[in-house]
């Protein structure tokens, strides 16, 4: 059964909003809050646990080794992997598609090859593979989208051909909350032999992941928004692709046999051979804990609870005059980006912060596709399972009070 | 009056005005006391300063020799604050612009009061004038 009030008491700064300034955090998409359990797990860890991995012959190395392939464990089974070599830590979902774009390029990229991305990519998904094509000769190309941010899958049909040699796509918008055709786009690129890479940044804590169902050859998202801490990601990517493409970074703990000359070195393997130096060890656990803390409650009352937050955001939000939505209607994460006629984003984020309310504004790191919309920018509000219709009608009274008060000045 | 002497009087003008509220509200009804019949014509990107949160846009010119300076956006407050700027630096020469200090922001907004891509704009525009 899930109860809200219940969860809400094990976010600290949720419930305890003394200095924070903040009485309804509306600004998930960009980062969770964390709940005490993933808290106490880092303090126990530096308190009690703290060693480097596969390094010493001691009882602290040996334990936290063995925290770090739980929590590798632990992703697996959260995202249905089939194997804990196929989970490769990253400070990021940023580092993780850069790992690929780099990485996977290098050993698979030929003249007059193509990569498609889509119109609705975050700056991560895109700038990443533009560096990849100008590096290695590649052409870009772009699924466009129509004016509701809904993917041309037509257009996606036709660009699909004999030289194209991956596919990168958003999980979700996190300009938009929309959720993507992801099945249909990796089927029928599958027809064509191209791995598909999913950004999973906003779908992650949102939707239920199963990466063999979705048969999508990599998976990357954050722990941050997955109310883990900051600094820790995950690259999900098929053992047979992982195997063929050569290291990212370099350095201890990813090597076997290392020479002077360097041409008889001999790389570790999965997942080792893409994680040179000292991890996130900590970050890794406190992600391990958050799997375990969103497990407890069940993925799906999360998911119940998020929709029907959302619909009341939308339903509430739809009756203020002034506001226009952006986005289409159908499958979405609870991401909300709109806009008030006669009153700059901006000015409506910095006034609902004055009132405690959190809500990020702006281009939200994907200029593309700002542009496409015909926009300047937006403002975002986004759900987690601790926030509330109260807090949701709260912001939209606010935010009406705003309107009233602001809107249809001569300044446009 | 000189750019310190003007940074220094709009200084004491927010220290009139605590709370953070009503300072965006005096930045709001600067933005609106502005003649709007302009703002059409100063909204092309060839005026636009980027980095900025919002848009904003400067026209910058030299009157006899003097700075003139106008102002808009599509934020309230990004506009009031931009015609703060403008105030400081109007009428004065591009040799003085160059060798003032732009100080007043740090004084009348507490660190974290401002975004930092608006804050990044507004130093972006401060520089566009002192290279006139």
């Amino acid at each position: 059964m899930f109860n809200v009030d219940t969860i809400r008491k094990d976010f600290p700064l949720i419930t305890d909003t003394k200095g924070t300034r903040c009485s309804a955090f509306l600004d998930n998409a960009a980062t969770t809050q964390k709940p005490q359990a993933v808290i106490d797990a880092l303090v126990h860890y530096y308190k009690e646990q703290n060693s480097n991995i596969h390094r010493g012959s001691y009882f602290l190395s040996r334990n936290s080794t063995e925290l770090y392939d739980r929590a590798r464990n632990q992703i697996r089974s959260f995202i249905n992997a089939s194997s804990a070599e196929e989970i490769i830590f990253t400070k990021s979902v940023t580092e993780a598609i850069n790992l690929v774009a780099d990485s996977y390029c290098k050993k698979f990229l030929k003249s007059g090859s193509n990569i498609i991305v889509t119109e609705l990519e975050h700056h991560s998904n895109l700038l990443p593979w533009q560096a990849a094509c100008s590096r290695f000769g590649a052409e870009m190309r772009m699924v466009p989208v129509d004016s509701f941010g809904i993917l041309d899958m037509a257009t996606y049909k036709a660009m699909l051909d004999a030289n194209t040699a991956i596919i990168a796509v958003t999980g979700a918008s996190n300009s938009t909350g929309s959720i993507p055709p992801i099945r249909e786009l990796i089927q029928l690129a599958h027809l064509k032999n191209v791995p598909v890479l999913i950004d999973g940044a906003q779908a992650i804590a949102h939707c239920m992941t199963d990466v063999q169902k979705f048969d999508c050859d990599f998976y990357c998202f954050s722990g941050h928004k997955l109310y883990a801490p900051t600094g820790i990601g995950v690259l999900y990517g098929k053992k047979k692709y992982l195997e063929a493409m050569p290291p990212y970074q370099f350095g201890g703990d990813m090597i076997d046999q290392a020479y002077f000359d360097g041409k008889d070195n001999i790389y570790k393997g999965l997942p080792e051979k893409f994680e040179a130096g000292t991890p996130n060890i900590a970050g890794a656990i406190g992600l391990g804990q958050a799997i375990h803390f969103l497990q407890s409650i069940g993925l799906v009352n999360m998911i119940t609870y998020e929709e029907a937050l959302t619909t009341h955001a939308v339903e509430r939000m739809k009756k203020i005059e002034g506001v226009r939505l952006i986005g289409a209607q159908g499958p979405h994460v609870p991401i909300i980006s709109f806009t008030v006629d006669g009153l700059g984003v901006y000015d409506i984020s910095t006034f609902l912060d004055l009132y405690g309310i959190s809500t990020r504004c702006g281009e939200l790191c994907a200029q593309p596709i700002m542009r496409r919309l015909g926009l300047n920018g937006t403002v975002r509000v986004s759900f987690a399972i601790y926030n509330t219709k109260s807090e949701i009608d709260y912001f939209c009274e606010i935010l009406e009070k705003l309107i009233k008060k602001y809107r249809g000045r001569p300044n446009k | 009056m000189t750019t310190d002497e003007t940074q220094r009087r709009i200084c004491e003008i927010f220290s009139n005005i605590p709370d953070d509220f009503d300072q965006y509200n005096y930045l709001v009804s600067l933005a609106l006391s502005q003649d709007v019949d302009f703002d059409e014509e100063l909204r092309q990107s060839k005026y636009e300063i980027a980095g900025c949160q919002s848009k904003l846009w400067a026209f910058i010119t030299l009157n006899n020799g003097l700075i003139s300076i106008r102002c808009d956006s599509d934020s309230l407050i990004v506009k009031g604050l931009a015609l703060l700027i403008a105030k400081i630096f109007n009428g004065h020469t591009p040799e003085e612009a160059k060798h003032s200090s732009v100080w007043f922001l740090e004084t009348i907004l507490s660190d974290n009061q401002l975004f930092s891509d608006t804050k990044n704009g507004l130093i972006k525009l401060i520089n566009r004038i002192k290279n006139i």
